[in-house]
């Protein structure tokens, strides 16, 4: 035993050296071989060959910093160490300092200055602390300062800023000054007391460079004060564009103080007058600016004088001033200036400042600019008005409506008065109205329409018959928005009235506003209307109800629809119902045609039902599925017309629509066109895109090439036939149902359920559980063995339930047992329990493989068996889930709760709503 | 909750007492031209002329003196475009030492924005940037406070927020802040922004991670379009039509149309000084060089508004939704009665769409480097979420991320040599 233990242990230790032996050789590829690599690799190839060359070590990087060369070609080194860099920076710090270490490695063994100038660049990319230590060392070299410098200023933590401090005095000329400008870049305001004691000893051009870093840095020590007016009487002062810029700079400093002191002052003064003297604009703002914060009474003459400078950015500097001061003082000056600057001046800028500082008192002054000559004057004035105070702003702005016919002052009062106080502005503006012009009247009607002022509805609909063009348009407009409910008889009147011209305008304003109203008798006006109509007039209001388009409109035109065909009185009404369907533009009552057709097989206007059939097909609105089962239904019905449907599913290129006309393909009424559909949804379009693929299709399209003359695309499918036999399958599972098998939903309506019947709505041949519904459908007899099979389609985050041998009315998941329903790859659904997934028997039992559910809004098939105590389940033929339930009843169930429904013997079947839209058909069972 | 409602008069006081007090620097100081006389007219220059920058030639607000671009090709072309007057420049910095210019449109990659945009400032001009202001929080800071220490007027180029119909609403943002300022839905309100909102985040934009290198084509001067972006090898995917795809330059179609779909968001919601304090992500995991893209990124705000970029195109969603009512884009409502509501409701002030008035007057432009720069954020935010693929905690003063050193790094990033950030 000992023995045998020894051997292995020496084959073991013989085998890993083979390996430590063999592989280093084996696979440490050549540096120079990696080079050739990385000029064509793909970032991803670079980055493999990068961490190869990282756990090779520093040792090896280093000797690949060997390639760059200060001439000649090398390309491919420098891009391999760049591409070294960004790998690293992707990596974790371990495989950074690595990087580091080599490139340092590098840098100290290498002479050159442009590659050890390269080296710091990189390691500058790479900006861990191991490369800042190595960079700082060459902050004080002379050749290298400045990519060492700019290097730590760019990589900007604490170390780099400790680094260059401690540089600062120890080096000297342009290094230096480079320190210090970096320095002021950081931004620290630590640097200050080291630049500052630095002043004294520095040389004149390095004391500049110290002086604008101070400013940048924001300094604000009496110190700097001290610096800057020795540097001023210097013998060699700082040139004049520096020093303005350094003052600006100071500006903020001084803000932040408490304000200049008398000596600044005095100098800012002589300061000051030199300016003028030479007429400096640039330093005339300067200087005002250092003003503005001395105390108000020193400086308000000043300023107001220069709100009159005629050069624009002094006076710009005043009128800020004057705004910021925001004293009854300041406000005083700017309205004078307002005042004596309407003659000529810069009105507008001072109405840009007076609404910053709003004050009623400025009112006076700007209702006079309402007349101003110039139309931006004007402009601005009325918005500066509503910024000062949008109450009194509404009658001084109606004033003025009464007064101006200008185009551009009518519509910046009508924008104006619809930012004022509607309330206040309506009334204001509603017992103006009589004494308006015509071109007023159109401004005014118009805010009381986008007010919807009830009020004026008589006065607007009066004005539809004013003589003026435009107002007429604006009235008509108006009492659309203008009118309630209760002004829809009035409204009817005029529409019945054969003189009126506006029955267009009129009618579209009864749509509108009966169209709002919350009520679902919303059409009874036009219901009691149509009633005491002339046969003639029933084209007005069905036009009207077809706008409408809610229940009880739909109800009425298909009540006329379905009248009796055969008594002579009905005609009209018939007709009139099939004139207001085909300008119907809900796609949905193509389900309700389709009922008509299937229920009248002898009407003499079928014909002309079946085209706003295919109208309603074109509109927007049907899913693919409801389509295809509206043609499906069509052709069935009308099999005279059925071309025009074959037609429209060989436009729709879904599972659900081949599977439809694959059932005509051997029916010799129809298999020509069925077959040539068929061809036509399968195969991919002109731009190769669509087109369906799978095992299951190839023997209808071999069925197909019979029906084909065309040689080319007999080629093409036989292409596409050859593409979909190593097709994975894309139709859905047809199950091979015997005859035994009954429907649980016949597709029109809830015959045989009962329950919550609200919350699910058959459409489409379909069964829709509402997103509204919380509740359970029943079926109306107890099931005891069978197979129940389905279709479904989900919604995202779709949730709901298939409950079996359920207690009528009980709890599916405990009373009885549910197998889950649910979108899994929802958001909200992600980290569920097992047993809470797709096919799971909820909280009992999680399926052996995630559901292969397809995506939402395509549907899936499932077949649940239960026969005893056997329970499986598959989805879109595959099992996944299969169980017995008695021995799952025999164990607690992972859930923690009771499940005692797990031993019924026989109970209802229910569809289990939660809150989300779900839709099934094909729901079919088979008892055992 | 109660809300805080900033008017713009408000936010421009506010944002000015944090900014230079009153001031408005002259230029002449710093170096350029006088200040503009209303009469006067404007002139600019474009720095980036690729497909986007030709587009800005026909720009109003001022005459175009000088083009500028580092792919000899596009120059030429622009050139061609823009007249015989225009002069073309290679090196931004040439365009910027002209004194006779007073507008630089800023229409390079992202990853240029920050650092011409702060040499822009530093050599006292205007400034129109493209979207996104920029690559990175840290950068955006940089501008801020650029923008501010030189008095410059700065512009984005989205305008959603003043006007054109926003998108799916077949109206301007107007109305729609109308809706949101007269309080009918409520709050805290939450914004979907995704497909079905009208609103497409553009997968196409996304990287590919096989290209093998290619020569470099001559007229284009790789390194200095490459800029402070790390050195990789050439592609003709990584530059002009395509950069967005990879997160050195950008960051896909959220770095394209986050801030055309994001400003207005956070004009609507008054949160123009602030940023969102939380941000949930589900996407697929990033290449650390292609982006690709996202299932949803959330944002939330202190006050517990929320922001969705929905990348999965949930059918159905409402624009805003608040406690009291939900907004659909055309601006439908489930708010019984909700057009004669809400016409009892006063407008919002117009935000006026003039840059060249904003120039001339000095008054900040309504999209400006503050609020830019915040509704930028949101789309860096959002970025940051989906290359780490966790959720995150943001303090909206500090601008920096809590307890999340590897979030934080990518705030500040490298930049490669010579170029950095000099305020």
């Amino acid at each position: 035993m000992k023995k045998l233990n020894k051997l292995t242990q020496i084959f073991t230790i013989s085998i890993l050296l083979a390996i430590f032996l063999f592989v280093p050789i084996a696979t440490r590829a050549d540096i120079a071989q990696w080079l050739e690599k990385i000029g064509s690799a793909s970032i991803s190839e670079s980055y493999a060959i990068c961490k190869e060359l990282c756990q090779q070590g520093e040792t090896k990087i280093a000797e690949l910093c060997q390639h760059i060369k200060p001439q000649g070609d090398d390309r491919n080194a420098r891009l391999f160490v760049r591409m070294l860099v960004n790998y690293a920076s992707t990596q974790p710090i371990e495989v950074q300092n690595t990087v580091a270490k080599g490139f340092i490695k590098a840098l100290q063994a290498n002479q050159d200055i442009q590659i050890k100038a390269f080296l710091i660049s990189e390691l500058q990319m790479l900006g861990n602390p191991l490369a800042v230590e190595a960079i700082a060392e060459y902050i004080g070299d002379k050749n290298l300062c400045d990519y060492a410098i700019r290097a730590l200023q760019t990589i900007n933590n604490d170390i780099c800023f400790q680094k260059l401090c401690e540089h600062l005095s120890r080096s000297e000329g342009r290094c230096q000054q480079g320190i210090i400008s970096a320095l002021a870049g950081i931004g620290n305001p630590q640097a200050i007391t080291e630049l500052e004691k630095l002043f004294n000893s520095a040389t004149p051009e390095t004391k500049e460079v110290i002086l604008i870093a101070l400013a940048q840095l924001e300094n604000d020590s009496e110190k700097y004060y001290k610096l800057l007016e020795t540097q001023l009487s210097a013998d060699k002062p700082l040139s004049k564009k520096q020093f303005y810029s350094l003052l600006f700079t100071q500006i903020e400093r001084v803000a932040k103080q408490s304000g200049i002191t008398p000596q600044q002052k005095n100098i800012l003064e002589a300061l000051l007058q030199q300016a003028y003297k030479e007429n400096d604009t640039g330093a005339i703002c300067a200087i005002l600016h250092l003003f503005a914060y001395l105390p108000p009474k020193d400086v308000l003459d000043l300023f107001a004088r220069e709100i009159y400078n005629p050069q624009s950015e002094v006076s710009a500097v005043a009128l800020q001033y004057l705004t910021h001061t925001d004293t009854k003082e300041s406000k005083n000056i700017l309205k004078e200036a307002l005042v004596k600057s309407a003659s000529g001046g810069n009105t507008y800028q001072i109405l840009d400042a007076v609404e910053k500082t709003p004050d009623p008192l400025f009112i006076s002054a700007i209702v006079p600019l309402l007349n101003h000559s110039d139309e931006k004057i004007r402009m601005k004035a009325i918005q500066s008005l509503i910024k000062i105070d949008a109450n009194k702003a509404i009658s001084i702005l109606i004033k003025r409506l009464k007064e101006t016919s200008d185009k551009s002052d009518l519509n910046a009062i009508q924008q104006a008065l619809l930012q004022t106080p509607p309330k206040e502005t309506v009334a204001e503006l509603g017992s103006s109205l009589k004494k308006l012009k015509d071109e007023q009247l159109v401004i005014a009607l118009d805010i009381l329409a986008q007010r919807r002022a009830e009020k004026y509805f008589k006065f607007a609909l009066q004005q539809t018959n004013n003589k003026d063009a435009k107002v007429r348009k604006v009235a008509l407009n108006a009492i659309a928005f203008m009118g309630s409910p209760k002004d829809v008889p009035t409204l009817i009147k005029q529409l019945t009235n054969p003189k009126n011209q506006n029955q267009d305008a009129i009618s579209d304003a009864i749509v509108q506003i009966l169209k709002h109203k919350e009520d679902e008798d919303r059409c009874k006006p036009i219901f009691s209307a149509i009633d005491k109509a002339k046969p003639e007039q029933y084209a007005l209001f069905l036009t009207i109800l077809a706008k409408i388009d809610d229940a009880s409109a739909r109800d009425f035109v298909l009540s006329w629809l379905n009248l009796p065909s055969d008594v002579p009185q009905n005609k009209v009404k018939i007709e009139n119902a099939i004139s207001a369907l085909a300008l119907w533009d809900n796609p949905k009552l193509a389900d309700n045609v389709i009922a008509f057709l299937k229920n009248n097989p002898n009407h003499p206007y079928r014909n002309d039902v079946w085209k706003t059939l295919i109208r309603f097909l074109s509109l927007p609105g049907l899913a693919p599925d409801e389509k295809v089962w509206i043609c499906g239904q069509a052709i069935e019905i009308m099999p005279e017309n059925a071309g025009d449907m074959f037609n429209i599913l060989g436009g729709i290129c879904s599972s659900d629509s081949f599977l439809t006309v694959a059932k005509y393909s051997n029916n010799p009424q129809f298999a020509d066109i069925a077959n040539k559909t068929l061809v036509k949804i399968a195969l991919p379009d002109k731009n190769n895109e669509n087109g369906i693929t799978g095992r299951d299709i190839v023997p209808y399209l071999e069925n197909a090439l019979k029906y084909i003359d065309d040689t080319a695309l007999k080629d093409n499918i036989q292409k596409h036939i050859e593409k979909c036999k190593n097709a994975t399958d894309a139709l859905p599972v047809i199950y091979d149902d015997d005859n035994q098998f009954t429907l649980l939903f016949n597709g029109n309506n809830l015959k045989g359920w009962s329950g919550y019947t609200r919350g699910f709505v058959p459409e489409f041949g379909k069964l829709v559980c509402l997103p509204t519904c919380h509740l359970n459908l029943f079926t109306e007899k107890p099931y005891k063995d069978f197979i129940l099979r389905f279709e479904f389609k989900l919604y995202p985050g779709a949730n709901n339930g298939i409950g079996l041998r359920v207690p009528y009315m009980k709890h599916a998941a405990y009373q009885g047992m549910e197998i889950q329903i649910l979108d899994d790859n929802a958001p909200e659904n992600i980290g569920l329990k097992p047993y809470q997934y797709h096919g799971s028997i909820y909280g009992v039992l999680a399926p052996t493989i995630p559901a292969p559910l397809k995506k939402c809004g395509e549907w899936n098939q499932q077949e649940i068996l239960l026969q005893g105590s056997k329970i499986s389940v598959r989805v879109n033929g595959i099992e996944i889930l299969t169980a017995d339930l008695k021995e799952l009843a025999s164990k607690p169930s992972p859930d923690d709760k009771a499940h005692p429904g797990l031993l019924n013997e026989e109970g209802y079947i229910a569809l289990l709503g939660h809150g989300s839209r779900v839709e099934f058909r094909n729901i079919r069972i088979k008892q055992l | 909750m109660s809300r805080k409602k900033t008017t713009r008069r408000e936010f421009l006081k506010a944002s000015s007492a944090v900014g230079l007090g009153f001031m408005v620097l002259p230029r002449r100081i710093l170096g350029g031209k006088a200040y503009a006389s209303p009469n006067e007219e404007l002139t600019r220059a474009i720095i980036g002329v690729g497909g986007m920058g030709m587009g800005h030639i026909g720009y109003p607000d001022g005459r175009l003196l000088a083009v500028c671009d580092v792919d000899e090709k596009h120059l030429k072309q622009a050139m061609e475009k823009a007249g015989p007057d225009v002069k073309g420049y290679k090196d931004y910095r040439e365009v910027l030492a002209r004194e006779d210019i007073d507008i630089v449109h800023i229409v390079t990659p992202p990853h240029w924005h920050a650092i011409i945009a702060i040499d822009a400032a530093r050599a006292g001009k205007d400034i129109w940037c493209e979207k996104p202001m920029t690559r990175t929080i840290g950068e955006g800071k940089k501008v801020v406070e650029a923008v501010q220490r030189y008095g410059r007027i700065f512009r984005l180029n989205t305008w959603f927020r003043m006007k054109d119909t926003f998108y799916g609403f077949g109206t301007t943002a107007y109305e729609i802040k109308k809706v949101v300022d007269s309080g009918i839905l409520g709050w805290p309100l939450k914004v979907n922004v995704g497909e079905s909102t009208g609103f497409t985040w553009k997968f196409f934009w996304s990287g590919k991670t096989d290209l093998e290198p290619q020569p470099i084509p001559p007229e284009l001067d790789y390194d200095f379009w490459l800029g402070p972006a790390p050195y990789k090898p050439y592609h003709p995917h990584r530059v002009h039509g395509t950069f967005r795809g990879y997160w050195d330059y950008d960051g896909g179609g959220l770095g394209d149309m986050g801030q055309h779909y994001l400003d207005p968001v956070q004009y609507l919601l008054g949160k123009d000084d602030t940023s969102p304090v939380e941000i949930e992500v589900s996407a697929p995991p990033q290449h650390p060089d292609a982006v690709s893209s996202f299932r949803w990124i959330r944002l939330r705000y202190e006050d517990g508004c929320e922001i969705i970029l929905d990348g999965e195109g949930k059918p159905g969603l409402p624009y805003l939704e608040g406690p009291k009512g939900k907004l659909y884009p055309g601006l439908k409502s489930d708010i019984p009665n909700f057009e004669k509501k809400l016409a009892s409701f006063p407008n919002p002030e117009p935000l006026p769409c003039d840059f060249a008035h904003s120039v001339r007057t000095r008054e900040k432009f309504p999209l400006n480097e503050i609020n830019g720069h915040r509704s930028c954020t949101i789309v860096n935010l959002a970025k940051i979420a989906m290359q780490l693929g966790r959720s995150l905690r943001f303090d909206p003063v500090k601008q920096v991320f809590v307890g999340d050193e590897e979030a934080n790094r990518l705030i500040d990033q490298p930049m490669r040599a010579p170029w950095t950030l000099q305020v």
